[in-house]
């Protein structure tokens, strides 16, 4: 073993930690790229050496650097079909350290399996051997990638069905607040029917004192009681799109757990927007959620959403009551700030990159009004351009 | 002169609401008058803007037609721009989001408990009076004027613009807010005044809120401790600038 390239590990590690700030990770990182490397001089030795007799040291490093460019390519192009986006928005199935074991898992199995083949094919024989050699090569490959396939379209149903379980969770929680707004209104209509049936015995018996009293002392009261019932939290049926109607709904609920005044605006019936659901959900998500944080602390918390459609936009807006130390916004939107410690405030930046990245024709808008202080966050996203279907093409194909 | 038109279903509310214009435009004093009222909103399309004079709407909600108050108010904002809208609305009917987005409404007033609504509504006109005479703008804000919408900024908030690495969007930094346009910086230039320097390919800064000039990083630091930055190029200008300004207004 020849150990005179550990530099590499040392390199790697550096160049890895400056970018992540991972010691494990970027430890990992360098001893796959050691291996990769020992993988390939061992490769390049025999095909140059013993196969092609080539003994020129020019040569021999060019197709050392050519190899290991190319199985680097091969290995990352294998794991990033199964480690990173599937549609899941930019979100990693596996973490960092996790998606770098399988790279690693990936090359070896792929650097063993030329390794061991060349060694065969060097020692090989005749004719017949180099066929039984490239068969088994081919097979050998051929389980590697199908097998790699397997296992990422096996957690990619995972995924989805994770995702569609919690759907169903939010929903379900959705359902039962509406049933307690229903519950309510059964209440009132009996209390109503109490109350009209009264005020009738006062008219009849021309109490008219009495009926004074009772409407300024009872009726009054029993109605500004109904005033603060909070009904508007079904108005979110009005999202027809269902995993943002769950996930909305999910923080509503979550908020008035957390005693925080919840207003909900929705005039119109909310239909497809140009921004894939789950991405929506997640930037709503992350949006709703530091309202949530920044609300609590404050002595009279309230959350408001609005979503308003307006010519070819959707304006999605979040407003929140937040505490005298809320920093300046463009702290907010510097990666990695949080107001809370280490490792929170992933927020914004995240939301930013995501929009840049994929919709750059979405517009993000965040206020404070210092007079109120309240957060404002807005959204416009354009409605979704229903492609023209014909529906004769259809039946014809 | 400013006109108010009424939509109001319930013809009861409607004189009450009526008379209580007329009772608040005589006991302050304002030019203004009721130009229309109406249960019908048909009528009050036809009849608003007959006579070119601004108008204020005051609105019902529940109009117990085909369309509401919230659609009628964008049918009239679509038509006319710089006309005020105020919605008459109930408790539950509230939804001020929606008044402000869709139709940028300038007012609501709740109709449910009557005393406190005679005082907004009150309230409302004289503010809409002041707001009508106001027009021309205030010299102490800027529009900006793009394909999509009309941003209001006031100048002593506004730090600098930015490109973004995306064609055309530019990131507008105030003090309390980042909001993205569509635009590119060349056409905002022409747009602004003196106190706006192109200090960058990327960026144009408000000299009235520099705090501190990194000579030799070009950074600029603002007044709320957000940065940006100064080419080379543009460095002695910058400072010549800022020099004018200060001796401007010192």
């Amino acid at each position: 073993m020849d150990f005179s390239t550990a530099w590499i590990v040392l390199l790697f590690f550096v160049l890895f930690f400056l970018k992540t700030k991972d010691a494990a990770a970027a430890a990992l990182f360098g001893v796959l790229n050691f291996v990769n490397c020992l993988f390939a001089m061992q490769i390049s030795r025999i095909v140059m050496g013993e196969m092609l007799k080539v003994r020129d040291p020019a040569a021999e490093q060019l197709f050392l650097f050519a190899f290991i460019g190319v199985v680097a390519y091969l290995a990352g192009r294998l794991f990033r079909g199964g480690g990173s986006r599937n549609g899941f928005g930019a979100q990693h199935l596996f973490s960092l350290r996790q998606r770098i074991w399988i790279t690693f898992g990936n090359m070896c199995m792929m650097m063993g399996g030329v390794y061991l083949s060349l060694f065969f094919f060097a020692n090989a024989g005749g004719g017949q051997d180099m066929v039984l050699h490239t068969l088994l090569l081919t097979v050998y490959m051929a389980v590697i990638v199908s097998s790699h396939r397997l296992y990422t379209y096996t957690f990619k149903k995972e995924m989805e069905k994770r995702q569609l379980k919690q759907e169903l969770g939010q929903l379900e929680k959705y359902a039962d607040s509406l049933e307690d707004v229903l519950h309510d209104m059964r209440i009132f209509k009996h209390d109503y029917a109490n109350i009209l049936s009264t005020l009738q015995g006062f008219i009849e018996e021309e109490k008219y004192e009495e009926l004074k009293t009772y409407f300024y002392r009872d009726v009054c009261a029993y109605s500004d009681k109904l005033l603060q019932m909070n009904t508007r939290l079904s108005l979110l049926g009005r999202i027809k799109i269902t995993p943002l109607k769950g996930m909305i709904s999910s923080k509503m609920l979550k908020a008035l757990a957390e005693q925080i005044d919840v207003f909900v605006d929705i005039e119109e019936d909310i239909h497809e927007v140009d921004i894939s659901a789950l991405d929506l959900c997640r930037i709503m998500g992350i949006l709703l959620d530091n309202a949530i944080e920044a609300a609590r602390e404050t002595t009279e918390p309230i959350i408001r959403l609005g979503i308003v459609s307006r010519k070819d936009k959707v304006l999605f807006i979040v407003q929140n009551s937040c505490p005298e130390r809320t920093p300046p916004i463009y702290k907010m939107f510097e990666a990695g700030f949080s107001t809370k410690g280490e490792n929170r405030g992933i927020g914004l930046p995240a939301v930013r990159e995501l929009l840049d990245r994929k919709y750059p024709e979405a517009i993000l808008d965040t206020e404070i009004d210092p007079e109120s202080m309240t957060l404002t966050q807005r959204l416009a996203v354009r409605t979704a351009v229903r492609e023209q279907t014909n529906p004769k093409a259809e039946e014809m194909t | 002169m400013l006109n108010v038109y009424i939509c109001e279903d319930n013809e009861r509310q409607r004189e009450q609401i009526e008379r209580l214009v007329s009772h608040s435009i005589i006991k302050h004093k304002l030019d203004m008058e009721v130009a229309c009222s109406t249960g019908d909103y048909r009528e009050l399309l036809e009849q608003s803007g007959k006579d070119g004079h601004p108008s204020l709407f005051l609105l019902d909600i529940d109009l117990k037609a085909d369309i509401n108050g919230i659609q009628l108010g964008g049918m009239l904002r679509d038509r006319n721009p710089d006309c005020l809208i105020a919605f008459i609305t109930t408790h539950s009917e509230l939804s001020y989001l929606t008044f402000q987005y869709k139709v940028e409404a300038f007012d609501f007033m709740i109709k449910d408990d009557p005393g406190q609504f005679a005082l907004r509504l009150e309230d409302c006109l004289c503010k809409a009076y002041e707001r009508h005479l106001k027009k021309g703008g205030d010299p102490r804000r800027m529009t900006i004027e793009t394909e999509e919408s009309i941003i209001n900024v006031k100048y002593e908030d506004v730090l600098f613009f930015e490109t973004s690495f995306l064609p055309h969007k530019i990131k507008l930094h105030e003090r309390n807010r980042q909001i993205e346009f569509y635009g590119t910086l060349k056409e905002l230039e022409t747009q602004l005044d003196d106190r706006f320097y192109r200090c960058h390919k990327a960026y144009i800064v408000n000299l009235d809120n520099i705090r501190e000039i990194d000579k030799r990083k070009r950074i600029i630091l603002m007044a709320n401790g957000e940065t940006c930055y100064v080419s080379f190029r543009y460095y002695g200008g910058l400072v010549q600038a800022m020099k004018e300004r200060m001796g401007e207004s010192p």
